[in-house]
C-alpha cells in the first residue's frame, strides 16, 4: 500500500506507467513480492529494450527467490539470451547482494551463470553492466573488433530507417 | 635465501640475483625505486633497490625463501673472521692483479718492439748529432745492436709489478664479509594485521597460487592489477578491488568501477570474504549494450 501512495505522488514527474494500465504493467503486478518502484524500472528497461535496443524476444520474468522482476532477451538475433535486473541509480548494493542476485536468480527454462545489471538515471538514462560469479577473462582484441563492427551496422541500419521514415512523413 | 631489508617499515631488495629470482621463479614483481648509477639524472629507468608490497613480502617469507633483516639498526662492529675473511680476500686479488698486470705489459712490450726500437734509434742519433761525429756509420752499428738487445729484451726484461695502493678495489652492492649470523634480523614484521590488510593479503596469495603476476592496482584505482604472464610482456586482464562482504555501495559506484576497468579493456573484480570464511570473487564488465 505505502509503495503505490509512493509512487502516486511522484507519478506526475515520472510520467507514471500504472497509471497509463500498459499491459505488461498489468502483467507485473502478479508478482505479489515486488514493489509499484520495480515494476516502474522494470517497464522503462523493457521499453527501453524493445524499442530502442532492438532487443529479441523480451520477456518479463518474476523472481521470488531474490523478490525482484527481471527481464530476459537477446541482444542480437543469434546472441544468447541474458537476464537482466532493473536498479535504481541510488539503490543500495553490495558485494554480499550482487552475488546473491546472481547465485540466487531462477527463471524457468534459463540457466545463467551472470546478470546484467540495468542501473537506471532519473532521465531514463539506463546503463548495462555484466555481473558474473567469479573471473572473468576480459574480451580479446578481435572480439572486441566483432563487436564493434555489429554496432556499427547497427546503427547504420537504424539511420537508415530514420531517412525512410522522414521521406515518407514529408509526402 | 633472498634478502630483504625493511628500512622505515618499507621491504627492500637490494642483491640483483635476488631480484631476478623472485620475478622469475616466484612470480614476485615488486618495484625499482633507485636511481640508475649509470644514468642519476633522470627518473625514466629506475634501478635498485626493489621495492616489494607487504603482501609480497609476507608472502615470500611464508614461503620461507626470504629472511627479513633490520636496516633501522646500525650494523654490528665486526667479528674477527669477518676482518679476517676481509683481508684475505683483498690480498687474493692483489696477487691476481699483479699477474695479470705482468701479463699485459709483456704483451704490449712485444707488440710495441718496433715502436720502441725506433725510439731509441731516434734518441741515439740525437745524442750523436750533438757529439758531430759522422751520421751513417754510427747508424748502421746502431741498428745491429739495438735489434739484439730487443729480442733479448721481451723475454727476460724486469718489470716492476704495480703496488698494493694503485689496485683496483671491487665496489659491492651487497655486504660479501659480514656473516649472516652477525646482522641484525627483523622480528616484528606483523602483516597483515588489521581487517583489511588479512583481505588483501588473502586475494594476494589466492590470486598468486593460481599462478598469475599481480603488482600495485593503483593506477587503475584497484588494489592488485593481475597479469596472466611476466608483466614486461602482457597487459593485465584484472582490476582487483577487495571490499568488505557487507560494505555499502551505490549503483553508481558499480557502473563507475566497471566503466573504468571496460575503457582500458580489463574486467573489474571486486573480492571479498564471504559469511563461511571463503574467498569470492564477482566480475564487473560492459556489455556494450548502447
Amino acid at each position: 500500500m505505502e509503495d503505490d501512495r509512493d509512487t502516486k505522488e511522484e507519478g506526475v514527474l515520472r510520467c507514471d506507467p500504472e497509471a497509463q494500465c500498459h499491459p505488461k504493467i498489468e502483467y507485473m503486478k502478479q508478482f505479489k513480492y515486488c514493489s509499484a518502484e520495480q515494476r516502474r524500472l522494470a517497464f522503462i528497461v523493457y521499453m527501453d529494450l524493445c524499442e530502442a535496443k532492438d532487443f529479441w524476444n523480451v520477456g518479463i520474468h518474476g523472481c521470488e527467490s531474490i523478490g525482484a522482476i527481471l527481464i530476459s532477451g537477446h541482444p542480437m538475433k543469434h546472441d544468447p539470451k541474458i537476464l537482466i535486473l532493473p536498479v535504481d541509480r541510488n539503490d543500495e548494493l553490495s558485494i554480499e547482494k550482487l552475488r546473491d542476485y546472481v547465485c540466487k536468480v531462477k527463471v524457468d527454462g534459463l540457466d545463467v551463470n551472470s546478470l546484467t545489471l540495468a542501473i537506471c538515471e532519473t532521465d531514463s538514462t539506463i546503463v548495462y553492466y555484466e555481473v558474473t560469479d567469479g573471473l572473468v577473462v576480459p574480451e580479446s582484441p578481435s572480439e572486441i573488433e566483432g563487436k564493434r563492427q555489429r554496432r556499427t551496422w547497427k546503427m547504420q541500419k537504424r539511420r537508415e530507417a530514420l531517412k525512410d521514415n522522414v521521406v515518407y512523413q514529408s509526402k | 635465501m633472498i634478502e630483504i631489508h625493511i628500512k622505515n617499515k618499507k621491504a627492500y631488495i637490494w642483491n640483483s640475483k635476488d631480484a631476478c629470482t623472485i620475478r622469475e621463479e616466484y612470480r614476485i614483481i615488486g618495484n625499482l625505486v633507485g636511481s640508475h648509477p649509470k644514468a642519476p639524472r633522470q627518473n625514466y629507468q629506475l634501478h635498485l633497490p626493489l621495492q616489494l608490497l607487504p603482501e609480497e613480502t609476507t608472502l615470500l617469507v611464508e614461503k620461507g625463501v626470504a629472511i627479513l633483516f633490520n636496516d633501522d639498526k646500525p650494523m654490528l662492529p665486526p667479528i674477527e673472521e669477518d676482518v679476517q675473511k676481509f683481508h684475505e680476500s683483498r690480498k687474493r686479488s692483489y696477487e691476481a692483479q699483479k699477474e695479470l698486470q705482468l701479463e699485459n705489459r709483456k704483451m704490449e712490450i712485444q707488440n710495441r718492439k718496433w715502436e720502441i726500437i725506433e725510439g731509441k734509434k731516434a734518441k741515439r742519433m740525437k745524442k750523436l748529432k750533438s757529439e758531430n761525429s759522422t751520421m751513417a756509420e754510427d747508424a748502421a752499428i746502431d741498428e745491429a745492436a739495438l735489434e739484439a738487445e730487443a729480442e733479448r729484451e721481451v723475454e727476460s726484461m724486469e718489470i716492476t709489478p704495480i703496488p698494493q695502493s694503485s689496485m683496483q678495489v671491487q665496489i659491492f652492492t651487497g655486504t660479501p664479509y659480514v656473516s649472516e649470523s652477525n646482522r641484525p634480523l627483523y622480528s616484528n614484521w606483523g602483516f597483515p594485521s588489521t581487517h583489511s590488510e588479512l583481505l588483501r593479503y588473502r586475494v594476494f596469495k589466492d590470486l598468486w597460487e593460481q599462478g598469475h603476476f599481480l603488482t600495485a592496482g593503483g593506477k587503475f584505482g584497484g588494489d592488485f592489477l593481475v597479469y596472466p604472464g611476466d608483466v614486461a610482456v602482457f597487459h593485465s586482464f584484472y582490476i582487483v578491488k577487495c571490499l568488505p562482504y557487507k560494505q555499502k555501495m551505490s549503483a553508481l559506484d558499480v557502473v563507475a568501477m566497471a566503466r573504468l576497468g571496460s575503457n582500458v579493456k580489463k574486467t573489474v573484480v571486486l573480492c571479498s570474504i564471504d559469511d563461511n570464511d571463503q574467498l569470492c570473487y564477482t566480475s564487473l564488465k560492459w556489455t556494450g549494450i548502447s
